[in-house]
């Protein structure tokens, strides 16, 4: 291992204790830990907008493209400079034209995509997916969940119909299926975080071999 | 008691001298009339002197400016039919010459009632001297010029024996002093009335005179210093024959109904002014109120109209219930004028009612008698007939018996208002308006000639009749009657009509669609109040026409409408159960929430250590606790696709993840990558997130090591795509070239040099597009905006674990195939049979998810076992 390698693996160590140090709660070596990598991440965003976007995309055509292409670029070199007047309340009228083209533009590429990519494949995936098997499981947890949001069928004593029977026990289905989703994400999030933390620890073990006899 | 004056003025000269002195001791003038002074009398005697009016007078005004209720007269003296009419005209000078006093003067008036009544008889000639007295005693006030023929007579007077001038004193004078010495003069109520207005208005009226003390009697009658009115002379007067009056044609005829005309002297006047003197002017001495008793039988002091007033008195009462806006603006005041006359008299209100009451509360009390207004409407009435009978200035000569006649019309008013219109008269005769006409009459012998009605001429005279009925009078009367018998027959018609009207039968058909009638029975349709007669128009003369008007505008409450909504036993049940749902809506749910843990850090830092001891017993014993896992569908078809690609299809590779995710995605990315530059393809690398080109780089930092891969010959690194989603559908819908001009690096991206993107125009000529990510965001815009433009590019995804359920209902439709989290990993380096740093830290991995397992079920064992510890609360509660 050479020295930047070894000054890079000794930062990257120190920094991982400095963020387990949260266990023994808050304390200002995790907030510098913190503080450090926010800092370090927005400066790199920064550069690489500037690098990325500003400059191969926005300045240099300006400077060095044609007169078509330079006009075009006006528009949104207009429109991101009212974004700044956005800063003090007295001027923030100024910055409402980039503001809604920005919403109205995403919006509207939101929900399109939202229709097309997301809500018609899914019903197209749903209705394929009908067989005995999944597509059961997909039907009944389907419906009994949507039966447990029905706010409108509450448990009532004085109700011993069947009606009212079915609605419970449709309810306590659809209560097992919302149970099981977001079992699912929990345990998506923690075996994420798990998995994470297994990286350190074994980034941390192979530090340590460096350095211990075993 | 009012004190004797111990000096006397001199009415002469103006200077004071001692109250013995008969002659003045300056200029040698009389001081004391001849006759016995009125102010001398003892109380409750009754002395024959020929001046008891004139002290009568002084009574009055002391109480005029007394206390109110003193007006009252008890009347115990019978009428004497012998009375004469001037007493009380002459009375009337005395109240209009009396002035509001100061203050200190009325008080004393008022705290001395009896004083008022001692001095009923006082000497006419101390009196008058007085008000001679009182004259000079007002230096400050400047003379008052006198009209041309006061000044004229003064100068006539003058040259004129006094013998000569008591001759022509008038017959009202001398008759006066022929009235015995126990008739005193009371007043009737409307000169009470008046007087009561006098005391209010009397500064208004600008007299001076104040009521308490005799001496200071001012105004016209101040001005008679000179004609010393010996009682010899006035005794003259008296037996004098008199025929000098011409009266007019009404007064004439009034002249014959006086039973006894006993004195030739006496002026005879119409009834009703002759029975206001004799109810009202020989009623005797007035006597303070708490002297009468209540209920005592009083002498009529109602006074009587004249004829035609009351012939017109019950018409006027009907006119008065019809609307006065039927009538013209110079015609609403008379009948509202002539209505008020049938006012009851004061009499018939007990005295204790006008003690106790304020001021302002008897003058309502007597407003809503019609006193005042009785008084009022005589002196309207008067004011009427002063008008028509006006004589004009140059038929008048002066002292000429012109504004006589205006008091003698004037004359059942004798109070300040009247004084007020008769001074208006005076001064329009005058020429002189503003000016008073009794302040400027100060001879009493103006005075004289003031009523001597010779001065009219007989031609205009003759043909005036007032004891006929004006015609607008009788118009407006008649008009009242006619409409007061119309309503009475309507009424009657009303009453009688519904009998007639037959009760409309409803078909069957008709009373079928009836509301309910058992529930609310239908009104009685309300019938006009009032039966009208067409006026005009066809229907003219018709009775109960239709009265469409009337009958809109009657504004009522609406009836109410018969709800016959018949409500079944099932829909009462969804009633109650309706009702049921909203009761339970608005009780709120209780919420069950745990207790914290007593030693939540504790907690923290065993399972922390669990976790550490866990994952340092995998590395250092290098046991493996789990099989690697088994790739599933969607890893197998992830493997499928990327074994499909031929050696050198371009793919295109996005770095969507965050650095805090990078012990995830990197293995997940390390087994792709692997796999891919295995099969040879040409890798673009892409990233939506500002962060991704850091990934990139570091992820191929470690790959290069691993595989001989060259920057711009292989692999190209792109760089950053702004926009987020919308960045994603320009990628879509532009070329790439306009939309990733350059290399992270900087360099030209579409040099024909950079192999990578030789052929590539469009996303549609990848072979397949691998995503990484650990955010469903960013998953989502490359599904929804790319997605459905793909045609044979396939669409693999490599997740984060947390990503997966949100990503896994896209496989097999636009997702071709899946490689989520570590577990992901580790099983697509199974397939690809490349050691990698899935299959290193699998081990750790599998311990520490097993251990975690444990932890979670030992968790919930112990919340089962140990007592409940959730609190109830409300929602919004606590």
């Amino acid at each position: 291992m050479n020295l930047p390698e070894l000054i890079g693996t000794a930062l990257g160590f120190l920094l991982t204790i400095v963020v387990f140090s949260y266990l023994l709660g808050d304390n200002p070596f995790f907030r510098l830990a913190i503080h450090l990598f926010i800092g370090v991440a927005a400066g790199y965003v920064a550069i690489v907008v500037i690098y990325n976007v500003l400059l191969p995309r926005l300045f240099l055509p300006l400077i060095f493209g044609s007169w078509g292409e330079r006009g075009i670029l006006l528009v949104p070199l207009i429109l991101g400079l009212l974004l700044f007047f956005k800063i003090s309340p007295r001027t923030a009228w100024l910055g409402r034209a980039s503001m809604a083209t920005l919403v109205g533009i995403g919006a509207a590429v939101a929900i399109g995509g939202a229709v097309i990519g997301t809500l018609f494949s899914q019903m197209e995936a749903a209705i394929n997916a009908f067989n005995l098997g999944n597509g059961l499981i997909m039907l009944v947890g389907t419906l009994a969940t949507l039966a447990y949001f029905q706010f409108g069928v509450r448990k009532n004593d004085q109700q011993d119909g069947v009606v009212q029977q079915l609605s419970t026990g449709i309810s306590a289905a659809g209560k097992f299926f919302i149970a099981i989703a977001f079992g699912v994400l929990f345990a998506g999030v923690y075996t994420a975080a798990l998995a994470a933390f297994t990286e350190r620890i074994t980034s941390l073990w192979a530090f340590l071999q460096n350095f211990l006899p075993f | 008691m009012v004190d004797k004056p111990r000096e006397v003025r001199c009415p002469m000269c103006g200077r004071l001298n001692p109250a013995e002195n008969d002659v003045c001791q300056y200029c040698e003038a009389r001081l004391k009339p001849l006759t016995a002074p009125l102010g001398d009398a003892p109380s409750g005697a009754n002395q024959p002197d020929e001046q008891d009016w004139l002290g009568d007078l002084r009574s009055k005004g002391d109480l005029s400016g007394g206390d109110e209720g003193e007006w009252e007269d008890d009347g115990e003296e019978p009428l004497d039919d012998q009375r004469d009419l001037l007493d009380w005209l002459a009375s009337i000078d005395g109240e209009e010459a009396e002035t509001p006093s100061p203050p200190a003067e009325q008080s004393d008036s008022e705290v001395e009632p009896a004083a008022a009544e001692a001095q009923e008889e006082v000497d006419l000639s101390a009196w008058l001297a007085s008000l001679d007295e009182e004259q000079t005693t007002t230096p400050g006030q400047p003379e008052v010029e006198l009209p041309d023929w006061l000044r004229e007579y003064r100068s006539q007077e003058a040259a004129e024996p006094e013998a000569e001038s008591a001759e022509s004193l008038p017959d009202w004078l001398t008759g006066a002093e022929e009235l015995p010495a126990e008739e005193e003069e009371s007043e009737p109520d409307f000169l009470k009335d008046f007087a009561a207005e006098d005391g209010v208005e009397a500064g208004e009226v600008g007299s001076t005179a104040t009521p308490a003390d005799p001496e200071e009697y001012s105004g016209w009658m101040a001005e008679f210093p000179e004609a010393k009115l010996p009682s010899a002379e006035l005794e003259s007067e008296e037996t004098s024959p008199e025929g000098d009056f011409e009266l007019p044609a009404w007064l004439l005829d009034e002249e014959a109904e006086p039973e006894e005309p006993e004195q030739d002297t006496e002026i005879e006047l119409p009834d009703w002014l002759a029975e206001f003197d004799e109810e009202g002017v020989g009623a005797g001495e007035s006597v303070s109120p708490a002297e009468k008793p209540v209920g005592a039988e009083e002498p009529t002091v109602e006074y009587e109209l004249p004829p035609w007033l009351l012939e017109e008195e019950p018409e006027t009462d009907l006119a008065a219930e019809s609307p006065k806006a039927e009538l013209p603006d110079w015609m609403q005041a008379a009948p509202l004028e002539v209505d008020e006359v049938k006012g009851p008299p004061v009499e018939q209100f007990p005295e204790e009612q006008f003690e106790d009451l304020e001021p302002s509360q008897e003058e309502l009390l007597l407003e809503e008698s019609g006193e005042e207004k009785a008084g009022e409407t005589t002196d309207d009435v008067g004011a009427v007939v002063d008008d028509e009978y006006f004589i004009p200035e140059e038929e008048a000569e002066p002292g000429d018996s012109q504004p006589g006649s205006l008091e003698e019309t004037e004359l059942p008013a004798p109070s300040q208002e009247t004084a007020a219109w008769l001074s208006e008269l005076a001064s329009e005769v005058e020429g002189k308006p503003g000016e008073s006409f009794l302040e400027e009459a100060p001879e009493a012998e103006a005075l004289s000639s003031a009523f001597d009605l010779e001065s009219f001429p007989d031609e205009e005279l003759e043909g005036i009749n007032l004891t006929e009925e004006p015609e607008w009078l009788a118009e407006v009367s008649q008009d009242a009657a006619l409409q007061a018998e119309e309503q009475r027959r309507g009424f009657e018609t009303e009453e009688g009509g519904e009998e007639d009207l037959p009760r409309a039968e409803l078909p069957e058909w008709l009373a079928a669609m009836r509301p309910v009638d058992a529930i609310v029975t239908p009104p009685t349709p309300s019938r006009p109040s009032r039966v009208e007669i067409e006026t005009s128009g066809p229907l003219a003369g018709l009775q109960d026409v239709l009265p469409a008007e009337s009958q809109i505008f009657q504004i009522s409450k609406p009836d109410a409408r018969p709800s016959g909504l018949e409500i079944s036993e099932s829909q009462q049940k969804h009633i109650r159960m309706l009702e049921e749902m909203l009761n339970t809506e608005e009780q709120a749910t209780p919420v069950s929430i745990p207790l914290p843990l007593p030693y939540p850090r504790l907690f923290r830092w065993f399972i922390t250590l669990i976790l550490f001891l866990a994952a340092l017993y995998a590395l250092w014993s290098g046991t493996s606790l789990a099989d690697r896992p088994l790739p599933g569908l969607e890893t197998q078809a992830t493997y499928a696709a990327i074994n499909r690609l031929p050696s050198g299809a371009p793919v295109l590779i996005a770095i969507d993840y965050e650095p805090g995710l990078s012990g995830e995605m990197d293995v997940i990315a390390q087994v792709l990558l692997d796999h891919l530059m295995i099969r040879g393809a040409s890798l673009t690398f892409v990233s939506t997130t500002p962060t991704g080109p850091l990934q990139t780089e570091n992820l191929l930092a470690e790959m290069l090591t691993r595989h001989n891969y060259q920057r711009a010959g292989q692999f190209i690194h792109l760089g950053y795509i702004p926009g987020g989603p919308a960045g994603l559908q320009t990628l879509v819908s532009f070329p790439l070239q306009l939309i990733l001009p350059q290399t992270y690096s900087g360099y030209s991206a579409w040099d024909p040099r950079q192999t990578p993107l030789l052929g590539i125009e469009t996303l549609n000529d990848y072979a397949a597009i691998l995503v990484i990510t650990d955010r469903h965001e960013a998953a989502r815009g490359w599904i929804e905006q790319v997605g459905p433009t793909l045609v044979d590019t396939g669409l693999i995804f490599g997740s984060s674990a947390q990503v997966e359920p949100l990503i896994r209902p896209y496989y097999g439709g636009m997702v071709d195939g899946l490689v989520a989290g570590q577990a992901g990993g580790a099983a697509y380096e199974r397939l690809t049979g490349v050691p990698g740093q899935a299959g290193r830290q699998w081990d750790v991995f599998s311990l520490l998810v097993m251990v975690s397992a444990v932890v979670i079920v030992l968790g919930g064992l112990v919340n089962l076992v140990l007592p409940d510890r959730s609190q109830s609360s409300s929602l919004g509660g606590e």
